[in-house]
């Protein structure tokens, strides 16, 4: 896995995502999980926050088997899964899949 | 047309030592001459063609040379083979062998009579000149001939055409379970089914209903439907007809069934309740038994489906890797989609099989396999090495 700009670091990385009521402020990215655009604050994104924009109902004990791929990204480490307690740079344009992958 | 054991018996009353190994006519101590003035013995391998159980007339001309490059009786390269020198191991406890290639002016062989009396007179002609007591033709003694095609219902001629026989071995005589036939399990089974392995138990105590049917492999009559059997009797009695093996097991996998899987050598894991997976993972960890663990996990938009299906490796130990099974239900909806389709079902299941028979050497491996996630809308396959472990590898 590329994870030159992934952090072991605590899952609540310093960004966060917008409301549409914030949508006004200047500085902002767009990221996109699974299929849908989100505006985005910050420099980078963890699996804790990844997991709230995909399933907002999803509990913290939820997020752990779920499995989180991104492309897109910055350069060096492009694309990647982030495995837990990881965070990545985010980039305008990022596209993230966040699933929980258990049927078969 | 003749069947592989007549073959075999009519090289014999010619004098050729010959046996037949996985599809491959084996003719044994064939002279050449290896070096200026000097005189030694090789194999010549020879795959048989075959339609429907039988053998027919050979489609190809190349044979395979477990000798050293032949040589004209001064040391020249010998005239009328020509040789791939590129040798790799074709027949399992055969030395490395080289591709040989030669025929009759204008027309392949008639019969592998005729192929094998061509390759051994060209490759020996050298030989005998220097030594006229040297021949192939030692072996005049009618000897059994093994009929056994492992546990195939017939030859894998598909491995004796590609000279895999070798390759082959490193998965011959395991014994596999595949826990859940839904899409992925039942796709799982269409491609171990083709493996030399010993034996392939089923665990479902489903019945094969009609939407299992638009998620498997070949296709289900309305008579199979009708016929309201479990999917593990169903998928038996399909796949005994090329895999004589096939162990079917209508239980439901839990911490009471879970000792069944005791004597397994490897185990694939498709089953869609997560909460069910503990006892068995449990189970697997303490008997040392690795598994491959496979899920999807889709959504639809208005710009399609979209999602990631993951295919996790865990090798006995391998605590990174279990841990990234999921293991709880999903009793809120919170994930809320049962989408599944036949074709990522089987993309699932061909890189469960693949990462499978890596481990066991058949594919080569630059990276211990474990953990692979493919992203359908992006098309890109995300993967993330083994974590340490013990007992890797079979």
């Amino acid at each position: 896995m590329k994870d030159s700009t992934e952090h072991h670091s605590a899952d609540t990385a310093p960004g966060r995502a917008l409301t549409v009521a914030d949508t006004n402020a200047r500085d902002y990215k767009t990221i996109v999980v699974n299929g849908r655009e989100h505006p985005f604050v910050g420099d980078e994104i963890g699996r804790g926050e990844l997991a709230r924009l995909a399933f907002p109902t999803v509990t913290l004990a939820g997020q752990s088997a779920l499995t989180v791929a991104y492309d897109h990204g910055p350069e060096g480490a492009s694309h990647g899964l982030l495995g837990s307690g990881r965070t990545t740079r985010v980039l305008d344009g990022q596209t993230f899949s966040v699933s929980l992958c258990d049927k078969s | 047309m003749t069947n592989p054991e007549q073959e075999v018996r009519g090289l014999r009353e010619e004098g050729y030592n010959v046996a037949l190994l996985d599809g491959t006519l084996v003719i044994s101590h064939v002279p050449y001459v290896r070096a200026a003035g000097n005189v030694g013995f090789g194999d010549l391998l020879v795959p048989l063609a075959m339609e429907g159980g039988r053998v027919v007339a050979p489609r190809e001309h190349q044979a395979w040379w477990t000798g050293g490059a032949p040589k004209e009786t001064d040391g020249a390269p010998l005239n009328g083979i020509s040789v791939h020198h590129a040798g790799r191991s074709c027949v399992a406890g055969h030395a490395s062998a080289m591709m040989l290639c030669g025929r009759i002016r204008g027309r392949e062989f008639r019969d592998y009579l005729e192929f094998v009396s061509t390759y051994v007179a060209l490759l020996g002609a050298p030989a005998v000149a220097l030594d006229p007591r040297v021949t192939a033709r030692s072996s005049r003694r009618p000897v059994p001939v093994a009929t056994d095609t492992g546990p195939f219902a017939y030859v894998d001629t598909a491995s004796s055409r590609a000279a895999l026989g070798a390759l082959n071995a490193t998965v011959k005589g395991r014994t596999v379970g595949i826990v859940g036939l839904g899409g992925t399990g039942s796709y799982v089974l269409d491609l171990v089914s083709k493996c030399g392995l010993d034996a392939i138990h089923l665990f479902d105590d489903d019945v094969l209903e009609q939407h299992s049917a638009f998620r498997a492999p070949g296709a289900a009559t309305i008579h199979d439907l009708r016929a309201r059997r479990r999917k593990v009797d169903h998928f038996a009695a399909v796949y005994r007809g090329i895999h004589r093996r096939v162990v079917p097991h209508a239980v439901r996998m839990d911490a009471r069934t879970a000792p069944l899987l005791d004597p397994l050598d490897f185990v694939f894991l498709c089953i869609d309740d997560a909460a069910a997976k503990p006892p068995i993972m449990n189970r697997l960890a303490e008997r040392g038994i690795a598994y491959v663990d496979a899920g999807m996990g889709l959504y639809a938009s208005d710009r399609g489906i979209g999602g990631a299906i993951r295919t996790t490796l865990v090798e006995p130990g391998d605590d990174t890797m279990a841990a990234l099974v999921p293991t709880a239900g999903d009793s809120e909806g919170v994930y809320a989609t049962n989408i599944q389709t036949c074709e990522l079902n089987a993309l699932n299941a061909a890189l469960a099989v693949i990462a499978w028979k890596r481990r066991c050497g058949f594919y080569g491996a630059n990276r211990s396999d474990g953990n692979s996630v493919f992203v359908v809308e992006d098309g890109r396959l995300h993967v993330q090495d083994a974590g340490p472990s013990e007992g890797r590898a079979a």
